[in-house]
Parts: structure tokens; sequence; C-alpha cells
């Protein structure tokens, strides 16, 4: 009976207890509409920020394109038995072919669009000096896949994000130097930059210092264009004639702290275990005396084989896995404008140029003739330019492929990487 | 609402009022047939009201029907056949008799949020398994122990290292990307079931070249479950079943019920002690070399290696560990009429057939029940799991360091064994294996809370309608460690320009829950009753993940702030989701079961927070044998049932699909922002499946037979992809709605009491499923996902083809070389019992279903696979990059997944044993996996390089091999 009685009583009682419980849950409920936990919208940055990430960004994935350019054009191998792609479709392997979709070509080529993605953002911010800035590097991203795919051309990327034209090799070197002449004026309408470069741009962090990197990639993109005259007028306005040593130039930065990025060819060289080696043609038709096999090789007291490949020379290019690796320095200015001279059949003017890289190099001098000249030019470029992703765009350029070593039956030299599959 | 609350409260008013006069009191007493023991705890029902109670310790009841003369009662136990029996004011004390159910046709299942019906009743295929079935052979994690034992449930593990990484899927393919697991639900809160990576990716370097997905071969956390609290598992299959839990429960809904305490005077105490082993599964050999072939493999070095003349059986030496089992657990039940708990404790340990590596688990759980007043209960329930597993190396890498990849490198002749503590230098590969191994640490160290609570007020309660409140809230709360440790003096440690790796990475997960439901029942005096539930619930989901890799360590130290190159991510994943639910419940008399609802959902993951997206169902079910045209067939075919049920579900799109984030990027002691690779979606919403399933239940036989057949045909609009955008975006995916995937099966499951005798028993069950999914539409371009490369096999999603097809390429065309769904699956169970002996097994057969081997590919590669010393052998490593054939294989197979034989003495049988301590004690011996049979040729066909994937499990990679494992257990009942 007692029972009874409180059932009558206590729903009332409860229904308003519950509904107290009831209405702390639904204030308490938690917000559905709540901002990204993780990161920053492009909204939400600084143009240093952005400047700081551009400059990090130009290195994320370039082992990619470094060990790509250097094993199809013969100056490395990349003995990598978890993956045989590096043995196999780099080196035309039984004819094999380049995967439109493989991450040799698309984890470069994606990373340099990352890269633009955030110049755009960088250009929103409206800093004539970012400005000036962000356009250079759009351009040398751009030039950088364009390397890769070459006749196969390259997309534009919309100002918005958006997949942009698919322009030929000619038209896209055209709009390159459009963005590099663009960055120019951008970086000379200001007197100071209101944001800081890493060390590697040490030298070239002011407007006019950078100037002269941007007129170094436009002297670049000029050979590329067999653009004589733009090449020379370029140069001029490089640091092709600073009093500064062949190394000085623009350089990515690698560091050890947390987020950075550490030197995309550096392996101990003594290691039981290496994974990139230098070709052995480097060693073996490398002319006595050149300090630069010494300096940049070493011979292993093993040999490592690997899909019929021999392994025995290490890299010492990089000194430690924080050593800079090059973006454009002076010592293929000084290449460059030899090629301009030569080109123009200059033997005179381009010979002291040769013979000061031979020089620095422990070799004698030679005498430039018509029937020595290219070959030279190429010979002082492979060696200056030893994995700095030249060798095979420079025996692209001047049709030259045939002449790269074949170490394999059924290996074959690729010319070009295919347009990725999504482009 | 309001107006019919008024009415409800106005008829009890009445009812109480004048409702005395011809009150039928019942007393009664309900005992197990067989035995003549009491039974306690069975739940006895007034037919046609909503009345009931339940029995006490001597198994008697007392119930009052007010306004009646007579009366039927049903009375309902789990694992006894439901007994009705007519009681009228002249019957004296009713005695009721209950016969055990071996098929158990009689048992309640869920339906809603807040309610449940007798499976007898119910118009979607239910699964469900008992304590019994659980734990009658050993596993060391609960989702293990489900394989092979449900229709259209496929269990898979996806390698064999300890403690887990077990694939669950519900019919076929529930989604695209992610993963393709179930939700899981433990005594009424959603719990994380995510699988964290290691972080050991960071030595291994598996994503650094083909493939972005991490391959850390990571375990599912439904594993810390400790499997002997489990009292009964319910699965909901398809969105026609699942709909009420709306936009997670596309792929299937897991509900867990832990035991609880008995109402009556004594308490229970079950020990169990157990020992067991594990063993390498399966060897697949080494090639036998000569001078000749080692000049050929490995040249000069490997010539001289295999001149000094020595073999190593290297598969004896890695996997060839006796990996020892040893589980003791304690559960303590009993309790009062007012209140009931149940307690256990759990110690597990066991190591792995690999040195080095191993699960340990220690586990106790308290679950209270408490009757406040006759009309509120509260039910408590908290578990903390502790859990430590040293998951070993394995699974594909980069770097050469995982023991797989070094022993495809490492032929027989070469001896890498340690020499006065020396480990030699692998020529062939950066890393000794046995080195590794012995030195390197992976460990994994979760310490988890599950609390939840449950608070169940009856407030109105009469013979015809009652009303209950039952408010519901939990919290899912965990820590994970993952601590890795690659010292210094490893060789591709002294390689590398930092020697000396340390990782960690701390997970800390919390989901939270709350869901409150009303439940009104209203019985006719037609005997129709109608359930109406309206409830509402939400759920607060955070996960931190924090990585800290240190590389260049300091001699001999461990900790991650011990090195030169700290590099730390953090990332967050935060989830918060709101539903609305209300269902309508018809049933007619137990004839005919009509249901209705819908369930509404806003999520914080969908582009539009603040939407609502509904998800409804529908269902009904005839049993044709409660009609009089069954009269003739009644005693052959007892029961006959068609049912059919339409539902929605929807799968959430991954939390932060919807940003355009930039993360952080480090150069020259400043830090920038980068762009994400995943380019936001701001309209992204939740996949939506919708389910029509038919089906007929029967029991034959005269009830010695059940038949379960269903046909289901899923639909899933809007399917959630990841659309690879153009490189020249600047960004490289981004998650969209675009495309339809249709999934057809059916199930067939029989189950047979083919003899029952005092002394002899035997019982079998067939469990059969079929499924298919086809990509119907897409709205993207067709693209591959998960694989390395097309000459390494991989899946590609394609419109109008299956969606678990695999592709390769074929002289350089792009060809479809197989499937990962089986052509079907196929349990067989079988319990026989004679006299105190008890045998049951379980064989699993899987017809097709194909698999990319690469692990065999990987020991081609390194001229070390046991037949390439034969033109077959030859030709296959050969064919590598020009034909993919080669490495998609048959994964056929028939498992004895599980054989167990126990000898029970009972207490009589004890006599004077143990001082009459014990009421029973039990031996038994028991195996899992103890064959296999398969062509497959490598460990074993049940495996996964990437974890739980929906689409892209079927890829072997060097992974943890399969063991088999023997146990012998004790068990004290006190």
């Amino acid at each position: 009976m007692r029972i009874s009685e409180r059932r009558n009583i206590a729903p009332w009682f409860l229904g308003i207890v519950w509904a107290v419980v009831l209405s702390f849950f639904l204030t308490s409920c938690e917000e559905r509409d709540f901002i990204d936990p993780n990161g920053p919208n492009k909204d939400q940055t600084s143009v240093q920020t952005l400047v700081t990430g551009i400059e990090a960004g130009m290195r994320v994935d370039f082992e990619f394109y470094v060990r790509s350019l250097s094993v199809i054009g013969r100056e490395a191998y990349y003995l990598e038995p978890s993956d045989p792609r590096y043995t196999g479709e780099l080196l035309g392997k039984n004819g094999s072919q380049l995967d439109p979709s493989g991450f040799l070509l698309v984890r470069s080529w994606g990373s340099r669009y990352r890269v633009i993605r955030t110049c755009y953002f960088l250009l929103e911010k409206n800093d004539r000096g970012a400005n000036g800035f962000a356009k250079t590097i759009i351009a040398y991203q751009y030039l950088l896949n364009l390397n890769m795919t070459n006749d196969n051309g390259i997309r534009l990327q919309g100002a918005d994000g958006s997949q942009g034209a698919l322009l030929t090799k000619s038209a896209a070197l055209t709009e390159i130097v459009r963005l590099l002449d663009e960055g120019l004026a951008d970086v000379k309408a200001v007197s100071s930059f209101g944001f800081s470069l890493s060390p590697g741009f040490a030298g070239f962090d002011t407007p006019a210092g950078f100037a002269k990197f941007n007129r170094a990639l436009r002297a670049r993109v000029a050979a590329y264009q067999a653009d004589i005259p733009a090449l020379q007028a370029a140069l001029d306005s490089s640091f092709v004639s600073s009093s500064e040593p062949l190394t000085y130039g623009v350089y990515h930065s690698y560091g050890t702290a947390s987020g950075d990025l550490l030197n995309p060819i550096f392996e101990v060289p003594t290691a039981t275990t290496i994974k990139l080696f230098a070709h052995p043609s480097f060693r073996s038709q490398a002319d006595s005396g050149d300090t630069r096999v010494s300096a940049k090789t070493i011979v292993r007291p093993d040999t490592t084989t690997f899909d019929g490949l021999n392994g025995s020379i290490g890299i010492t290019v990089a000194a430690s896995n924080v050593s800079p690796y090059p973006i454009v320095r002076k010592e293929e200015l000084v290449l460059l404008r030899a090629e301009a001279y030569i080109s123009q059949s200059n033997y005179g003017l381009a010979e002291p140029l040769i013979n000061s890289i031979r020089s620095a190099a422990g070799l004698g001098n030679i005498t430039l003739t018509a029937g020595n000249a290219m070959d030279e030019l190429l010979k002082q470029r492979r060696y200056s330019l030893f994995l700095e992703g030249h060798r095979w765009i420079d025996m692209r350029r001047f049709n030259r492929l045939s002449q790269l070593p074949l170490d394999r039956a059924g290996d074959l030299v690729q010319a070009q990487f295919p347009l990725p599959d999504r482009e | 609402m309001t107006r019919r609350l008024i009415l409800l409260f106005g008829a009890i008013g009445l009812i109480v009022g004048f409702g005395r006069a011809q009150d039928l009191r019942i007393a009664g007493k309900v005992v197990v047939q067989a035995t003549s023991n009491p039974l306690p705890g069975a739940i006895v029902q007034v037919k046609g009201t909503a009345l009931g109670t339940i029995t006490d310790i001597n198994g008697e009841f007392k119930i009052t029907v007010k306004n009646r003369s007579d009366a039927t009662l049903v009375v309902s136990f789990v694992g006894y056949k439901t007994v009705e029996a007519n009681v009228t004011s002249s019957s004296g004390p009713v005695a009721v008799l209950m016969t055990e159910d071996i098929l158990r046709t009689s048992e309640v299942v869920v339906t809603g949020l807040a309610s449940s019906v007798k499976r007898a009743n119910a118009a979607n295929s239910v699964a469900t398994l008992s304590a019994q079935e659980i734990a009658s052979t050993p596993m060391h994690t609960l989702d293990g122990s489900l394989s092979g034992k449900f229709t259209g449930i496929s269990v898979s593990q996806n390698s064999g290292a300890p403690g887990g990484g077990i694939s669950i899927n519900l019919r076929g393919v529930t989604t695209i990307n992610g993963e393709n697991q179930p939700l899981f639900i433990v005594d009424g809160v959603i719990i994380d079931n995510t699988a964290t990576q290691s972080g050991v990716n960071a030595v291994t370097a598996a994503t650094g070249g083909g493939n972005q997905n991490f391959q850390d071969n990571p375990v599912n956390r439904v594993a810390d479950l400790n499997p002997n609290d489990i009292a009964s598992i319910e699965v909901l299959k398809g969105p026609s079943a699942a709909a009420i839990y709306g936009s997670k429960a596309s792929r299937g809904v897991v509900i867990i019920t832990t035991k609880g305490g008995t109402p009556g005077g004594q308490t229970r105490v079950s020990v169990t002690q157990q020992f067991g082993m594990n063993t390498l599964l399966k060897k697949l050999g080494s090639r036998q070399f000569n001078a000749t072939s080692a000049m050929a493999a490995f040249g000069q070095r490997g010539l001289d290696e295999f001149n000094k003349g020595v073999t190593v059986d290297y598969e004896d030496e890695m996997y060839g560990q006796k990996g020892f089992i040893s589980s003791t657990s304690v559960g303590i039940s009993g309790g009062n009429q007012t209140t009931q708990f149940y307690a256990s404790g759990l110690a597990q340990l066991e190591q792995g057939i690999i040195k080095r590596t191993g699960y340990d688990k220690y586990s106790a759980r308290l679950n209270i029940s408490h009757q406040l007043f006759e009309w509120a209960e509260v039910d408590v329930f908290s578990n903390y799991i502790r859990s430590s597993s040293d998951r070993g190396l394995t699974n594909n890498d980069n770097s050469g360091a995982t023991f797989g990849v070094s022993l495809a490198f490492t032929p027989s002749f070469l001896d890498l064994r340690p020499v006065n503590g020396v480990y030699p230098d692998h020529p062939f590969n950066s890393s000794n294996p046995i080195q590794v191994r012995d030195l390197m640490t992976n460990n994994e160290l979760v310490n988890r809370t599950l609390v939840s609570g449950k608070l169940t007020l009856d407030l109105v309660k009469t013979d015809a309608q009652s009303l209950a409140l039952i408010t519901n809230g939990g919290i899912d709360s965990y820590s994970q460690d993952n601590t890795s440790y690659f010292p210094k003096s490893l060789q591709f440690e002294r390689s590398s320009s930092q020697p000396g790796t340390a990782i960690l990475g701390t997970t800390t997960s919390r989901v939270g829950n709350f869901g409150t439901n009303a439940v009104h029942n209203f019985v006719t005096s037609e005997n129709t009753t109608f359930r109406t539930t309206v409830g509402l619930q939400t759920e607060a989901r955070e996960l931190r993940n924090t990585l800290t890799v240190a590389k260049n360590l300091i001699d001999g130290q461990t900790n991650v702030d011990q090195g030169a190159n700290i590099n730390v991510t953090d990332n967050i994943t935060k989830e918060n989701n709101l539903g609305l639910f209300a269902q309508e419940e018809v049933n007619l008399n137990d004839r005919i079961y009509l249901t209705a609802g819908i369930r509404g959902d806003a999520s914080s993951s969908n582009g539009d927070p603040d939407k609502f997206f509904w998800f409804p169902k529908a269902s009904a079910s005839v049993r044709l044998s409660q009609y009089e045209l069954w009269d003739d067939l009644s005693s052959a075919i007892p029961e006959f049932k068609l049912r059919i049920a339409y539902g929605a579900t929807g799968t959430l799109p991954p939390a932060g699909a919807k940003y355009n984030t930039l993360g952080p990027a480090s150069i020259g002691g400043q830090i920038g922002l980068l762009p994400a690779t995943l380019r936001g979606n701001p309209t992204i919403e939740p996949e939506k499946s919708t389910e029509i399933e038919t089906g007929l239940d029967a029991t034959f036989l005269g009830g010695d037979g059940t038949l379960e057949f269903s046909y289901y045909r899923r639909t899933i609009k809007d399917l959630v992809l990841i659309n690879e955008v153009p490189y020249s975006t600047g960004y490289v995916q981004e998650f969209v709605n675009g495309g339809k995937m249709v999934t057809k099966g059916f199930e067939i499951a029989v189950g047979l009491d083919l003899f029952r005798t005092d002394d002899f028993s035997w019982t079998t069950k067939f469990n059969f499923y079929k499924t298919e999914s086809i990509i119907e539409e897409l709205n993207v371009p067709a693209f591959n996902t998960i694989g390395f490369a097309d000459v390494l096999g991989r899946y590609r999603i394609e419109a109008g083809k299956s969606a678990t097809q695999i592709v390769g390429s074929e002289n350089g065309v792009l060809t479809v070389l197989g499937d990962e769904t089986p052509d079907f699956q196929l349990g067989w169970s079988n319990t026989l019992r004679w006299q105190d002996w008890d045998l049951s097994f379980l064989f699993d057969w899987k017809k097709g279903g194909d698999v990319i081997n690469l692990t065999r590919l990987l020991s081609d590669l390194g001229g070390t696979t046991a037949d390439l010393n034969t033109s077959a052998g030859q030709d296959r490593a050969a064919a590598f990059g020009i034909t993919t054939h080669q490495l998609v294989e048959d994964g056929s197979y028939i498992k004895l997944r599980e054989v167990t034989l126990g000898y029970t003495f009972t207490k009589e049988a004890l006599g004077g044993f143990f001082g009459s301590a014990f009421s029973s004690v039990r031996f038994s011996l028991a195996a899992r996996n103890l064959f296999t049979i398969t062509d497959y040729s490598s460990y074993d066909p049940e495996v996964s390089n990437f974890g739980n994937r929906a689409v892209g499990r079927s890829i072997e990679v060097t992974p943890f091999p399969s063991a088999r494992s023997f146990y012998f257990t004790m068990n004290f009942n006190y």
C-alpha cells in the first residue's frame, strides 16, 4: 500500500528531477560548430609564417626529384631493395616506362604545387616585397616540374587554387619568365623586406640581393630557351661576377629542429649500408687530377650489388645531414656565361671562364675550339654541378641522351616523365 | 505527447481507485526440468499486460493481476525456451518447468535504444552470442573470438601479432574509405575502437615511398575488453536493424552486455586458470643454394658466405618461439533482491612466436545494480584495463628494417647469429633481423577506464500501461603510450646520419555519451501491445595523438629528450554529435509485429554542423505458425515467420574533412605554415545507407531444427570518397560525396539439435553467407585505392565493378586480376556432450577471395624463395614488372578454428574432494587454428598489411605470421 502511494507522488517528483537533469544536459551539450582544432586557415596566417612555410615547403619531397634526375642522368644509383622502381623504371630496365602515377614523379610534382598554393596565399596579403618573393618562387617551382615533364608540359595553378591551363614547354617557359619579370619589378619597388629568410638566402635576403637571385633563375631559364641575349642580360644582373667563391649562391637550409628537414642526399659515406651511390662512370670518365672527384665521391671498401648494379662509390657532396643544398650558385652562372659565348661561337670569351672552373678543380688550361667546346662545357657542368639536378637536363637539351652510359642489357635512357595521370 | 501523458496519469488514478475487487493473486515456482533445480532470475510476465516480476533465489515468484480472474503467464530466461502457463483464481501454486533452448528461439533481441523484442517476433536477423559461445575456446582478445560464429559477419585478423588487430566486417563492404569497423556499444555506451598507429613508421618508412597509408600494424581498441566479462553480444548487421543508431551505424552495431549479479542469497565465485602455448602455424621453407646459385644471387660475397658451410633455419630462428600463455581470471557474482553485483579480475600473459613479443592484460570490473525503490533502478558498470603489447617489427617497410623484409633477403647459408654478443652485419640488407629483434622495443601500453551508469524509472506500471524513463551516460577514457626504441648499435642505425631512434606516441581518447529515453507500453484487451519510444542522445569524442620522434640519441638513452633531432607532431580528432529518436512498435498478439521509427542526427563532422539528417526505419513480421491455417503443420514446423525490414543509416565523414588547414613547417629556426595536402570540403555530408532485408525464420523437426534465411539489398548513396584532386591545385586529395554502391547478399543459418538424451547430446549449426558489393555510380574518375603500384597489384574503384576488385598491370595494360570478396563463407560449429564430457569444434570455410602476396615477391627479389630452384619459381620471379597476376593468389581456406574437449566434475562427482567447496570443477583442452587447408603460398590468407580497411585488406607484406595456440584450462566454481 505504501508503494502505491509513493507511485502516485514519485513520478511527479522524479519528473522534476529528470527535467533538471535533462536541462543540464541540454545546456552542457557540446558545441558542434567549432573551429579546426589542428591548425589555422589561410586567413589566420601572417606574411612571415607563409614566407617561412614556402621556404620550408620547397624542400618537401625534393629528395624524389634529386634521386630521379640523378639516376636517370646516370650520375647515381639508388639501390633500394624494398622498392625496385629506383633500379627499374628509372633506368628503363627491359624497356620499362615511367609510371604517370608513380611516387617518383608525383611526390615532388605535387609538393611544388603545394608551395605555389602557399605563394598564392601570400599574394593575398598584398605586400609588394612579399609579392616579389612569391612570384619568383612560383616561377622556380614551375621550372622544377617542367624539368621532369619537359615536352609534356605543365599545368598552371589558378590563383584560387583551381587547375589551370596545360601549357606546352615553350609556353610554360614564357610564363615562368613573365612571373620572374613581375617578381623582379615587385622586389625593385621596395627598399626592404617586411619578412626574414632562412640562412640559405644569406646575401640574398634584401630586395637588391633577392633581385640577383631572381636574375640568376632567369638566366637558367634563358639557357633552356636558348635565348642568348636574354641569358646575357639576366647574367649581367645576377651575381655571376661577384668576388665571392664559386659556391656562393642561394641554398636550401636544413636543420634538426622539430619540423625541419635533413639534407636529401646525405648519407654517412662509410656506413655499412647506403643507398645512393655515384655512377661508376663519374670516376672512370674523370680527368686525372680533377679534385672534384675526390671531393664529391669516395671509394668504399665493399661493393653493394642489387638488381644487377654494383655500387661502390659513396657520395660526399653534402658534408653532413644539415649541409645546405644549392638552388643556384655562382659556379653554374659562370658556366652559363661560358655557354652563352659558346652558343655564339665566341670561344675566346668562353675559354677563360671554362679554364677558371678547371683551375678551381686542379686541372690545367685548355684551348676551346668549335670541335671541343660543347663537350668540354658539358663535362665541366657534369663535374661542377654533380648531384645538383643538371646532368639529365643538360644532355637532353643538347640532344645527347644517347651518350649516357647503359649498365645492363635492355636498359634505356628515359627522355622525360609523362604528365601525371591526374593532370 | 502532453495530452497523452495527462490521459495516462488519469488512467492511473482510475485503476488505482476502482480496480481492486477481483484481483488474481498468483504464486508459483520455476524449475529446470532436466535437473529439478529452481531457476532464480527468470522473468515472469502476465500476457496482455505490462505486469511482470522475476523469480527469487528459490525460483519462486508472486504476482497480482488486478481486475481479472484468469491470466496467462509467460516465463522466460536466457538459454531456456519460453513457457506459457494458464492460471485461474482456482488454481493453486503454479509450477513452471523450463527446458533448455539450445537453438535460442525465444531469446530477446534489441529493437531500439531502450527496447527489445523476443526473437520469435523480430523483424530483422539479429545475431547473438552467449557468454558460453564467446568463451568456449580461449582467445587473447574479445574480437578474435567471434570468427565463424555468425552469418554475414566476417571476422579476420590482420596479422598474428599477439594483442589483436582484428577486422570485423558486417555484410560486406560498408564504405570505401577508411575503416569498415562497426560501432561498439558496451552497456549502453559507445566505446572508442580507433586503431592508432604506433609511430614505428619513422624507422620503417613504410609510408615514405609509394603509399601514404600507415602500415604500423595497429591494434583496434575493442581488443581491450575481457571476454570473460561478456554476458552476451548482439550484432545489428545492416541498416534495417541499426537505424536506431543513425549516422554512425552504417557499418553495423555490436552491442555488448556485460555480466551482472543474480538476486538471491548465494554468492558465486568462479576461478579459471589457463596455460597455453603459441606456435608457428606454417613454415614456408627457404631456398637450397649451391655454389653457383649463391654466386648468381649474391655475388662474390654470397659465394664466400656459402663456402663457410653453415645452414640456418631462419623461420625457426625468428618465428620458432613456443610462446607461453597464462591467464588467471576470477568472477564473483551475487546479490539480494535489491542489490546485485558482478566483480571480476583478469591477469593474462601471452608470448608470441617471435622472441620478445607478447601481450599482457590486467582487467578489473565491478557492475552493480540496485533497486532504489520499486520504481527506480540504478545500474553502474565500471571497468579498468591495462594492457601491454610488444609487437615486434613486421609488415611493409622501405628501410629493410622489419623482420620479414630482412628475412626475404637472407639466404640460409648466411649466419647472422650473434657471436659473443656481437651481431654480424647483414651484407645483403640494411639490418640484421636477429639483432633488431633482440635489441629493439616496440611496446604499446594502454590504461583504460570504462564507466557507465543507467537510471531506470518506472514512472507508471499498471495492468495496461507502463512508462519508463531510461537515462544513461558514460565515459570511455584511455591513454595509449607507444614506446619504440632502436639503439645506435643496430646496423641500420649505425648507417644513419642520426644513429639511434626513440619514438613516443601518446594517445588520449575520451568518448562521453549521454542519452535519455522514454518508453511507453500500452496493452489492449485484445492483447495488442503498443510501445512508443522517444529518445535523445549526445556523444562527444576527442582523441589526441602526440608523436615524438627523437633521432641521434645519446648512447644507451631511450628517452625522447635525449636525441639531437626531435620531431613532434600533434593531432586532435574532435567530434560532437546529437541524435533524436522516436519509434513505435506494435505487437498484435505475438502474431504480427510492426515497427516504424526515425532518427535525426547532427554532427560537427558534417559540413553544416546544425543540419539534421534523418534516418527512417520500418519493419513487419508475421508468425504464420500462430494462425489456425498452420494447425496441420505445427507439429512438424512449430514456428514459421516471414519478415521484412527497411532502414536507413549513415556513416559520418571523417572529422576534419571540412577544414582547410595549414600545418607547421620549420626552416632556419623559424616556424612557418604550409597548407595540408587535404583540401577541405565545407559541404561534406554523411554517407546514407538504406537496406531492405527480407527473410524467414522457422523451426522444424518438431522444434529440433531452426532455419534462418535472410536476403538483403543495401544501397549506399553519397559515398564519402577520397577524390584525388589534380596536383596542380596544390592539394592531393579531398573528401567528397560521390557515388553509389549496392551490396546484395544472403545468409542461411541452420541449427540442428541432432541428439538429445540424458547421456548424449549433439547440436550442430551451419552459418552460410555470401555478399557482393558493386559500385553503381561514381561521380569522380575511377581511382586506385589501397596498394603500392599497378605492377604490385592494387584495388581500384570503378563504376560498374566490384568494390573490392584487384587490378594489376599485365604487359602495361591495367587488368582485373581478382577480387577480395569471397564466393561464400561457411561456419560449422558443433557441441557434443556425453555424460560429463563435452566437445565443441568450429570449422570456418572461406571459398574464394584473392590476396596480393607481396611477401613472396620480396623473397623472389631477395632470391630466397623456397621454389626458386625450379623453373616455375624462376619464371614467376622474372615476370615481376611485366605481369602482376602471379602476385594475386586465391585466399580460400578451411580452418579448424576452435576445438575444445572438456570434462566437468559435478558437485556429486566431486564428493568430498576439496571439502565440498566447489559446486563444479571443469578441466578442458583447447586448440585454436589447429589446422588450415589452403593453397595460399604464404603464412595465412587471413592478413592485412593496411589494417582495418573497408576496401584494401587483402595485401600481404611480410606480416607477423599466424600462430596455432593450445590451451589447458581449469575452472573452479564455488
